[in-house]
Order: C-alpha cells, then sequence, then structure tokens
C-alpha cells in the first residue's frame, strides 16, 4: 500500500464494534452519558426543529428584499438584524439551517454510496480488484481536493447541487479505506467460509455477511465527515461557486458579509457562529458515537 | 459643459482633503501642512499581482496602474477630453486622417540613462506591431500600419484608414527603453525601465513591488501639481488578494491607501484620521446585455426589461450610493456621455410602461398563472452575472424583484469568471449584468461591432453607425457620431445601461494631494506625506 | 529496508502517472479559454487572438499536447505559465517554500497543542478537564476558517496590534496564521494522542500498580510517550497534503503567498500549465511524505514487518 496512513489513523475505527448487539435504548444511554453528546444533542435537536418548521418560525421570507430597512442592527423586530437588501437575516438564518443539514445529510450520502462501494468491492474480492480500487483511491486522496472541486463546478456550473456534488467526489476516499480495512478483517471470519461453503453468491455475502459488520465504522465516520462537508461547502461558497443568491446558505451569508465586519459585525458573526455551533455539535456527536463504540474505552 | 464638472469635483477633493487637514491636525503650523515636502513611503494594496510591467505584453488594468509611475506616454487626455502634450511636444494630423507625425521632446532620458528620442519612440510601436511579439493591445492601435523616425525628434505615424480613437488609446502604451528591452530580453516584463516619475525597485515575487522616486523626472503634464521629481521615496504595492485583510492592514495603520470596499465607505468617512476619496466621474459601465436567441433577440422584451430597472434603487442599495444612475450606453466620464440624450431615447423606471412594452410584444399572461406566456409557453429565464462579488449578486437580486413584478419567471445565478466567456458566446447566458472599463468611444465598437464582444450582436445599421464614429478624427464630429450609436442602441434597447460606479480610494490624511486625472488613471507624481 | 523502500517506489508510479493523466484531462474537460479570459472586459482582434493561442499551442488536437506535455515533465520542463510567461518551476519555486514554511510551522503547533490536549485528557478521563480539553481541540477544527482568520487579524493585529497584518516575511508574521492553521489540525492529534494513551494506561495499569511502584510508572510513561507518537507521525500524512492545497482560505486572509493561493488563482485564469504544474507538486509532495511516513512508522513500530 502506497498510502498507508489514512487507514492507521482510522484503524481505531476498525475496533467499533458491536453496534448491532445493543438495543438501541442502552446504546442512547450510554452515549449520552457523554457530556459532549449532550451539548451536541440539544444543538441538533434546535437545528433539526429549526429545519423542519422554518416557515412557522421566520418571520419573513427568507428572500423578501425590503423587509425591513437595510443594515439594521438586531433589535427586537429583526431578532438578527437585517442585511444589505433589507432582508431579515433571522428568517433567512432559520431557512438556512435548512440548507445546511441538507448540504451535510447529501454529501455524506454520496459519500457513503460510492466509498462503501469502492471499499467493500476492493477488501471482499481482493486480488486485482483491490489492487486497482485501492490505486484508484490513492489518486483521488492524493489528488488536491480544492483543485478537484474547482474542476467538477467548472465543468458542471456553479450552484449548490454541484458543490455539493464536487465534494462528495472529492472525499469519499476515506470512507473507501475504511470500509476496506473493516472487511479485510471480517472476510476471514468462519461465518464467511460457511456461507462460500453453502454456495452463497458473492451479492449476498456482502450485504448480508459484510455490510452489517462494517456498518458501526461508517456510522462513526460519517458523523464526522457530516461537519466536514459543511465547511467544505462554506469554503466553496467563499470562491463563489457554492450557493446562489438569494439562497441563504450559511457559508454564502458568510462571505457576502465578508466588507461589513466593521461597519456591521453581527451580518457575518451570526453566521460564522452558527457554522461554528453546528460543525462543533457534529463533531462532539461523532466522537462520543466512537467512544460509545469501541470496546476498548466501553468496559471501564 | 460635463468635463469642466470633472474638473472643479477634482478640484474640490483636493481643497476637502486641504479642509480636513486643517480641521484634524490644528496643532501643526499651517505652513507645514501646504508645502509638499519630499519623503516617506506609499504604502499600498493590489489585490492580485500583475502578470508583467511591460505594456507589450499585458493588458491588465491592474498592471496598467502600476506601469503609469514608470512610463511616460506621448499625450494625455486632458478634463476637456482632448490629447494634451507630453513626451510629445506637438503633433499634427494630415488632411486625409492618415498621418500623425509627433515632435519629440528633447532631452528626456530612460531610467537607465539612455536618450528617450524618435528612434526609441519607433522601436515601441514597431515591437507592438510585430506578430512575434503577440502583444495583446495591439487591437488599439487599429489600423496603424507603420511608424517612421525621420530624425531625432519625428515620428511619423502612417494608417491604412483613419482611426479615431488612436489618441485616447495610447493610454495603453507606456515608452519603454530600448536598450534594457534588448538586454533583458524576456524578463523586460519583471525589470521594466522607462522615463517615468518613479523606477521599479524591486518585485519579491507574490508578496510585494516596490517602486523608488526617479531624481532627474521632469514632469511635462499640464494638469499634475508637481512639475519635478515626485514627493515620495519609494511606493509600495503589497499583495492582499482579500479585501477584508486589506482593510485589516489599512486599519492597522500599515497601509497609506486602499481600494475603498463599498460596504465600508460610510463608516470609514467617518472615521479620524481617514478620509474616501471619490471620483464619481468613472470610466466604467455596468449594464445589461442579452443573447441573440428567444426570447432575448425580442425588441420588446428588451424594452420591458429596460423599463423595469430601478436605477436609483440600485444605486442606492446594492452600491450603497457609490455611484451614478447612467442610461448611457457608455461611462459617464466619456466625452460623448450625454444625460439628456440618453433620458429621452433611454428608459425611466416604470413598470406600467415595462408591462405594456410586453403585453405590445405579445407577452400576455392568458392562463392568470401571474407570469407571461410568448408562444404559448410562461417565459423563464435566469438573469446572469459574475462571481464572487456582492454588488453583482445584490443587482441581479433587486432587478429580479421587479421582473417577477411584470410576469416574467426570473431566476438569477451568478457563475465563476473563468466560464463565463463560453457561455455567453454560445448563447447559453440568455442576458446577464456586465461591467466593462474603458476610456474611449470605441467600447461601443469593442462592445458592439459584429460579431460583438460575447459573439451575439450582428446589426449592419449599428456597424455602420459606430463605423462613422471610429474614423471621424475630428474630436467634435466624432462625438456627435458617437451619440448617434448611442441613440441606435437606446432605441433599440440592444443593451439596459444601468450604473457607473465610484472609483474610491480610502486614504491616511497625512497623505496629501492623492487625485486622478481624467482617464481615472492614479497621479502617485503630486502624492506626499505629511509629517 | 531497501526493497520496501523500492517496492513502494515502484508503486507510485502508476498513481503518479494517473494524476498526471487526470490534470491533462482538466485542460480538455474544463470550460474556460485562458486567451479569452486575458481578454474579459478589454478589446482585442481576432487576429490577436488566435496569434496568442497558436503560440501556447493551444490550437494543436489534444492528443498531440499529452504526447508533448508528457515528455516534457520528462525532462522535468512543466511549461510556461500562459499569464505571466514565466516557467510554471519558477512560479512554484518562489511560492512552495512559504506554503511549506506555513504547513511545517502549522504542523509544530497542532502537535504541540493536540499533545498537551491528549495527554491532558488522557490522565484525567472522564474529569471536567478531559471534556475541556477535548472540547477546547475541537473547536478549533469547527471554526469556519474565513472567520477564524478574520477574527485572529481583528483581535491580534487591528486591536491588540502585536503583529503585522501584511507578512513582513519574518518568523512573527508566521504566527498567526500556523496558529489559526494549527488549532484546526490539533482536534485529530488530541484524539488519537488521547486514545494512544489510555490504551497504555489501561494494560499496564494493573501491572504497574503491582511491582515497583516509581521505577516502573516511568517506564509507562516511556511507553505512553513512543505510542503517542505513532499517531502523530501518522497525521503529519494525512494532513499534508491539506495544508499545501487547502489551505487556500488562510493564506488569502493572512495574505500568505502560497501555493494554495497560486492554485486558485490559476484556475479562475485557466491558466492550465500553471494549474498543472501545481497538481503535480502538490500529488507528488503527498505521496512522498506519505512514503516517509510509512518508513517512518515502520522504524518507530516494532510490529510493522518491513519485508
Amino acid at each position: 500500500m502506497i498510502i498507508a496512513a489514512p487507514d492507521r489513523v482510522l484503524s481505531g475505527l476498525g475496533r467499533v464494534r458491536g453496534f448491532t448487539d445493543a438495543s438501541a435504548v442502552t446504546f442512547a444511554r450510554r452515549l449520552f452519558r457523554y457530556r459532549q453528546a449532550q451539548f451536541a444533542g440539544v444543538i441538533i435537536l434546535v437545528l433539526i426543529l429549526a429545519a423542519i418548521f422554518a416557515p412557522l418560525i421566520a418571520p419573513y421570507a427568507p428572500d423578501a428584499v425590503r423587509a425591513g430597512k437595510p443594515l439594521t442592527a438586531p433589535n427586537r423586530e429583526f431578532l438578527f438584524g437585517t442585511d444589505d437588501l433589507g432582508r431579515d437575516m433571522f428568517s433567512r438564518m432559520i431557512y438556512g439551517a435548512r440548507i445546511t443539514l441538507w448540504i451535510g445529510l447529501i454529501i455524506v450520502a454520496v459519500e457513503v454510496v460510492i466509498g462503501v462501494t469502492v471499499g467493500l468491492l476492493a477488501g471482499y474480492f481482493g486480488g486485482w480488484t483491490d489492487a486497482i480500487l485501492m490505486r484508484f483511491t490513492d489518486v483521488m486522496l492524493a489528488f488536491p481536493g480544492i483543485m478537484l472541486a474547482l474542476a467538477i463546478v467548472a465543468t458542471l456550473g456553479p450552484g449548490l447541487t454541484n458543490a455539493i456534488f464536487a465534494v462528495a467526489l472529492s472525499s469519499w476516499p476515506l470512507f473507501a479505506r475504511v470500509v476496506r480495512s473493516s472487511v479485510l478483517t471480517v472476510r476471514e471470519s468462519e461465518y464467511m467460509t460457511a456461507g462460500q461453503v453453502l454456495g452463497a453468491s458473492h451479492l449476498h455475502m456482502m450485504w448480508r455477511g459484510v455490510l452489517p459488520n462494517v456498518l458501526a465504522p461508517i456510522i462513526v465516520l460519517a458523523s464526522l465527515e457530516f461537519p466536514a462537508a459543511v465547511l467544505v461547502a462554506a469554503a466553496l461558497s467563499f470562491l463563489g461557486l457554492g450557493a446562489q443568491p438569494p439562497t441563504p446558505e450559511w457559508g454564502a451569508l458568510l462571505t457576502d458579509a465578508r466588507n461589513y465586519i466593521r461597519s456591521a459585525p453581527y451580518l457575518i458573526n451570526i453566521p460564522g457562529l452558527a457554522i461554528f455551533l453546528t460543525v462543533l455539535a457534529f463533531n462532539l456527536l461523532g466522537n462520543a458515537l466512537r467512544d460509545t463504540l469501541d470496546p476498548r474505552l466501553r468496559h471501564r | 459643459m460635463k468635463t469642466q464638472e470633472s474638473r472643479s469635483r477634482r478640484l474640490s477633493v483636493i481643497l476637502a482633503l486641504a479642509v480636513l487637514a486643517l480641521t484634524w491636525a490644528p496643532f501643526t503650523p499651517a505652513s507645514a501642512q501646504d508645502t509638499p515636502v519630499s519623503g516617506g513611503t506609499f504604502r499600498t494594496a493590489i489585490s492580485e499581482e500583475p502578470d508583467q510591467l511591460d505594456p507589450a505584453n499585458t493588458n491588465q488594468l491592474l498592471a496598467s496602474n502600476i506601469m503609469n509611475n514608470i512610463y511616460d506616454r506621448l499625450v494625455y487626455i486632458g478634463a476637456d477630453g482632448l490629447p494634451q502634450p507630453w513626451l510629445a511636444e506637438s503633433w499634427t494630423i494630415s488632411d486625409d486622417n492618415l498621418t500623425i507625425t509627433f515632435v519629440i521632446r528633447e532631452g528626456v532620458t530612460f531610467h537607465d540613462g539612455t536618450v528617450l528620442d524618435a528612434a526609441a519612440v519607433k522601436f515601441n510601436f514597431d515591437r507592438i506591431l510585430d506578430p512575434a511579439t503577440a502583444a495583446p493591445n495591439k487591437a488599439f492601435l487599429g489600423s496603424l500600419a507603420s511608424v517612421a523616425a525621420p530624425d531625432a525628434v519625428t515620428v511619423v505615424f502612417t494608417f491604412a484608414s483613419p482611426y479615431a480613437p488612436f489618441f485616447t488609446n495610447l493610454l495603453s502604451f507606456g515608452i519603454v527603453s530600448p536598450t534594457a528591452v534588448e538586454s533583458s530580453g524576456d524578463t523586460f516584463g519583471r525589470n521594466p525601465v522607462g522615463s517615468g516619475p518613479f523606477m521599479f525597485g524591486s518585485w519579491d515575487t507574490g508578496s510585494r513591488i516596490t517602486l523608488v522616486r526617479n531624481p532627474d523626472y521632469v514632469n511635462y503634464r499640464e494638469d499634475d501639481l508637481n512639475k519635478g521629481p515626485a514627493y515620495v521615496d519609494e511606493i509600495v504595492y503589497n499583495v492582499i488578494s482579500e479585501a477584508s485583510t486589506q482593510s485589516a492592514a489599512f486599519e492597522a495603520g500599515e497601509l497609506d491607501m486602499i481600494n475603498a470596499p463599498r460596504e465600508d465607505v460610510a463608516r470609514l468617512s467617518e472615521t479620524e484620521g481617514i478620509s474616501i476619496v471619490s471620483l464619481e466621474t468613472s470610466s466604467n459601465i455596468n449594464f445589461i446585455e442579452f443573447a441573440a436567441n428567444e426570447p432575448f433577440n425580442n425588441e420588446a422584451f428588451r424594452k420591458a426589461v429596460s423599463y423595469a430597472i430601478d436605477r436609483e434603487s440600485i444605486a442606492e442599495i446594492a452600491y450603497l450610493g457609490n455611484a451614478t444612475p447612467n442610461q448611457c450606453p457608455i461611462p459617464i466620464a466619456n466625452a460623448a456621455y450625454d444625460a439628456e440624450l440618453c433620458a429621452q431615447y433611454g428608459s425611466t423606471y416604470d413598470l406600467d410602461l415595462a408591462r405594456q412594452a410586453l403585453a405590445d410584444g405579445g407577452f400576455v399572461d392568458s392562463d392568470g398563472d401571474g407570469i407571461v406566456e410568448f408562444n404559448g409557453e410562461n417565459v423563464s429565464v435566469t438573469l446572469w452575472s459574475y462571481a464572487p462579488y456582492p454588488v453583482q449578486s445584490k443587482t441581479i437580486q433587486l432587478v429580479q424583484a421587479d421582473l417577477n413584478q411584470i410576469g416574467l419567471a426570473v431566476e438569477v445565478q451568478t457563475v465563476e469568471f473563468g466560464a463565463m466567456q463560453p457561455m455567453l458566446e454560445s448563447g447559453e447566458i440568455g442576458f446577464d449584468y456586465m461591467r466593462w472599463t474603458y476610456s474611449d468611444q470605441s467600447i461601443l465598437s469593442a462592445l458592439f461591432k459584429s460579431p460583438g464582444w460575447t459573439g451575439q450582436t450582428s446589426d449592419p445599421e449599428l456597424d455602420r453607425l459606430i463605423e462613422a464614429s471610429d474614423t471621424t478624427v475630428d474630436p467634435e464630429a466624432r462625438v456627435e457620431a458617437s451619440r448617434q450609436v448611442m441613440r441606435y442602441i437606446l432605441e433599440h434597447a440592444i443593451i439596459v445601461p444601468v450604473v457607473s460606479d465610484w472609483v474610491q480610494s480610502a486614504v491616511r490624511d497625512n497623505v496629501r494631494d492623492y487625485h486622478w486625472d481624467a482617464l481615472n488613471t492614479e497621479r502617485l507624481v503630486d502624492v506626499w506625506i505629511a509629517s | 529496508m531497501l526493497s520496501f523502500l523500492l517496492r513502494r517506489v515502484v508503486m507510485m508510479i502508476p498513481v503518479w502517472f494517473a494524476i498526471l493523466t487526470l490534470v491533462f484531462l482538466m485542460r480538455a474537460l474544463v470550460p474556460g479559454d485562458p486567451v479569452e479570459i486575458m481578454f474579459f472586459g478589454r478589446a482585442s482582434s481576432p487576429e490577436v487572438v488566435e496569434n496568442m493561442r497558436s503560440q501556447l499551442g493551444l490550437d494543436q488536437p489534444l492528443y498531440r499536447q499529452y504526447v508533448t506535455y508528457l515528455g516534457n515533465v520528462m525532462q522535468g520542463d512543466l511549461g510556461e505559465s500562459i499569464t505571466t510567461k514565466r516557467p510554471v518551476t519558477d512560479e512554484i519555486r518562489d511560492r512552495y517554500p512559504e506554503t511549506l514554511k506555513l504547513a511545517v510551522a502549522s504542523l509544530a503547533v497542532s502537535i504541540a497543542i493536540g499533545l498537551a490536549a491528549g495527554v491532558l485528557a488522557a490522565l484525567y478521563k472522564d474529569s471536567l478537564v478531559d471534556t475541556l480539553a477535548m472540547a477546547f481541540s475541537v473547536a478549533g477544527l469547527s471554526m469556519p476558517a474565513f472567520w477564524f482568520g478574520l477574527l485572529m487579524i481583528y483581535l491580534f493585529s487591528v486591536r491588540l496590534g502585536w503583529f503585522t497584518v501584511v507578512p513582513d516575511g519574518s518568523l512573527k508574521s508566521l504566527v498567526l496564521p500556523a496558529l489559526t492553521l494549527g488549532l484546526i489540525a490539533s482536534s485529530i492529534i488530541a484524539r488519537l494522542v488521547r486514545s494512544a494513551m489510555l490504551e497504555v494506561l489501561g494494560q499496564d495499569y494493573i501491572r504497574t500498580a503491582r511491582s515497583k511502584g516509581l521505577r516502573e510508572s516511568r517506564v509507562m510513561s516511556n511507553h505512553a510517550i513512543r505510542n503517542a507518537l505513532l499517531p502523530i507521525v501518522t497525521i503529519v500524512g494525512l494532513q499534508f497534503g491539506g495544508l499545501l492545497s487547502g489551505a487556500f482560505i488562510i493564506e488569502a486572509v493572512f495574505a500568505w503567498h502560497g501555493i494554495g493561493e497560486l492554485g486558485v488563482q490559476a484556475f479562475a485564469k485557466r491558466d492550465f500549465p500553471l494549474i498543472q504544474g501545481i497538481v503535480l507538486v502538490v500529488a507528488s509532495s503527498y505521496v512522498l511524505v506519505n512514503l516517509l511516513v510509512d518508513v517512518l512508522y515502520a522504524i518507530l513500530d516494532p510490529r510493522v514487518n518491513l519485508s
């Protein structure tokens, strides 16, 4: 293997097991013993509620120009003030929560689909399949992610969907590596040997035999990739490649407000703080998940 | 009349600076404040590194801002829009408008000590004309066929056909030292040698470019205050791509001048020790342009858009008041600019007239869904601009709101600069908000002469009018010819002009006499730093 | 050891070749013509544009360009930048050291912070110290880089005046960008150090308690530190690629003229020779650093078999 490093960093995830044998309730109880998880849970809950009930919570349409006097500082009527087109920042932030969660979800979903497929195939079949798929993964890992994302967005055109796609396409190799190394440890198990003797199809073996056993590391990695995806999407907005106006994606709000940092600091600090808290919450949740699922840390 | 205005505006800027200086430094003797003193470093920022500093090899605005300090030119354009003597003492134009003979000033030397004479001038223009140079600015020489230097002070330019933009376009051609070009070869662009008020100092790749004062400089320009060597010892251009970082560096006192971010102009102008210098007669024009496909090639559609543009509101909200509404398809600084004519043939914000124009053109909402149909289909279009510039994105959002009101289903979209050109040429971009900076009326031919800069224009009548404007050498007759072009453009709503945004700099109060000339170029030879 | 190295190097070749091809294909797939962009918003004549295009070799068929490109790269010639007309190798030579400086400094910062936070968290597992140390390290990772950088500048440079906003080439100007980047990278190190420490503490806990007390605890701490070194070595490889090209926002905000900034600008201008050169150099460094990491890992961890 050429680039072994990522495997080793994430190899701890290979030990993450026992998700399937614990009931959901005991699992949740164990998870929320962690203070970090409690904190994260509250923030994520607020975020999800805001996203679901956005039309009920937001006093204005998020793109209603001249809802108030442009650049009004936060006050009782406009909790987060208004932006330079007079749009209500509170409403924009609430609707933005939807988009932010959506971005994270889609990116992670695409990463999981590609990464798990590649990782499963490589780990399960081994040999040449493994060699070729993993060399390809190496190429993707070594290729500077931002240049790849720039190229994809430039080719497909700008916009949120394409930006999401670009981020996902440049970051699935992590999943492929984690899944592959987990699969390698599962492949030699007795269950698998038994399956082969009984003549089960490859598809069946992968779906039923392997996948459930590598589910836990996938879940942990997904919860850690979610916040990373939100940040990368914001970074693409910084280059003008992400969400299109008037979409109130938080990264775009942050970028658009860059020159107001002195004259209307709330315009940049509110989305900045919101992104920070969201990403923090998901990172903390991911860490707590990993600790909960890691058997070495559990029995003490 | 308009040029008068620009001169008085510039003067008033300088006066305002002087007044501010008096009010904010009451304990320093006034005399010390009024008399320029030599010394100090003028520190400023540029948003990216120029590609090079050789007029034959770059067409970047950014590069020309720096080159203006290193190279002098044959003529400059005065506040009246007419060419004035600089390195050329005088000139004569032949009756057939095909030859221009310059008399070159004697006694001027380049920074390397060599003489700037007729032969040097000929060398410069031969170099641009040489296809091997592949000079990106070659188009600015138009129909120039050859250059001759019969003696040390005479240069004869011969044209294949009359070419009116020539004098203004000389703006792009600072005179370089032939000796230095020959000795530096390909690296001349990074070791430039001219005859201007500042000499090239150093180029720290990626970070900064430093120019140093030319101690032997004589300034022949009438419009500058300083006739001798520049006052400041050095100009330092720091490369800082992020505007908010430029602001931070300016506020921390590390820079003496930055291009003022529009969003921060109001606050900065109230900050003690800082002033905003504005040039409201700017040489840029922001406009909406259209592709040659349905419904954009439909005059009624374009007319409707033109009535739905609320220029005042765009200038006020999107540009935060730092732009002038412009109904002319030409920058305000241009000699042919004529607000009255453009108000007459252009359109003023009126949504009822916009709806009327749509109805007249057969855009009717017959199914009552609030969106007009054309040929039985809802008209759903996308208004584009380029990213990542907040002001562009804000403007198209404001326009979107108005267009939606007249029954068009409009989406807005911004696209990265690099990807825009092919989309414009393929017609994929139906209409978009665009910005051009240009000093001469020939902006009209650059933009609209078939096939147009986007490849989407073809109008024989318009071509004929533009041709007339480009070949009329007499300045006043030319202004008249250009106005015919503008009138035609407005009558047919070929584009919809929106605003000309102001050129604005934030300067520290100890920086004096910072100003621009009539073509919006900085005159740093006049700048001095008060103690 | 030698054959181990040799095998790795040989396996690098197809990866490197694939990167070369991929980066070349970008030019065919990505819309936008560098010559058109050069003339954006300014006048040009078709003749001038064509002239320039043929001068840059852009009028050649793609496969011909590819062959020429491969041949040139093999000879160490990365071509000329379309915008500056300077050799791409010169452009990269001017920028790369800046990026390396920043990368090394921020790695140092992240190791220092990550080690401290990780060790503290492990020693006081499940206490408030643990929670705070881990939360602090995660906080850095969670800040949007752009906002974080601007806040640092306004606090430390504008308000407190401790540093200059414009880097002056001194080591001091490295502090703020390295701190910002380093905090972002420290989170993963802190986590890895923490769990590596816990593993050792857990394993040896009983044995240590049983045996001779102080002396044994010293052995343990030696062991623990060695164990904690492994994840740090590993993370250097993982972070390196990101630090080389992914730091473009931090570079932009701190006016740090590295290769990330150059890459983004080259892309905006569709300066393909420059883009190709940058991607090639960044990818090669990434592969190389990971090779080094593998070797280092093998030396540090006796469990890894070199053959």
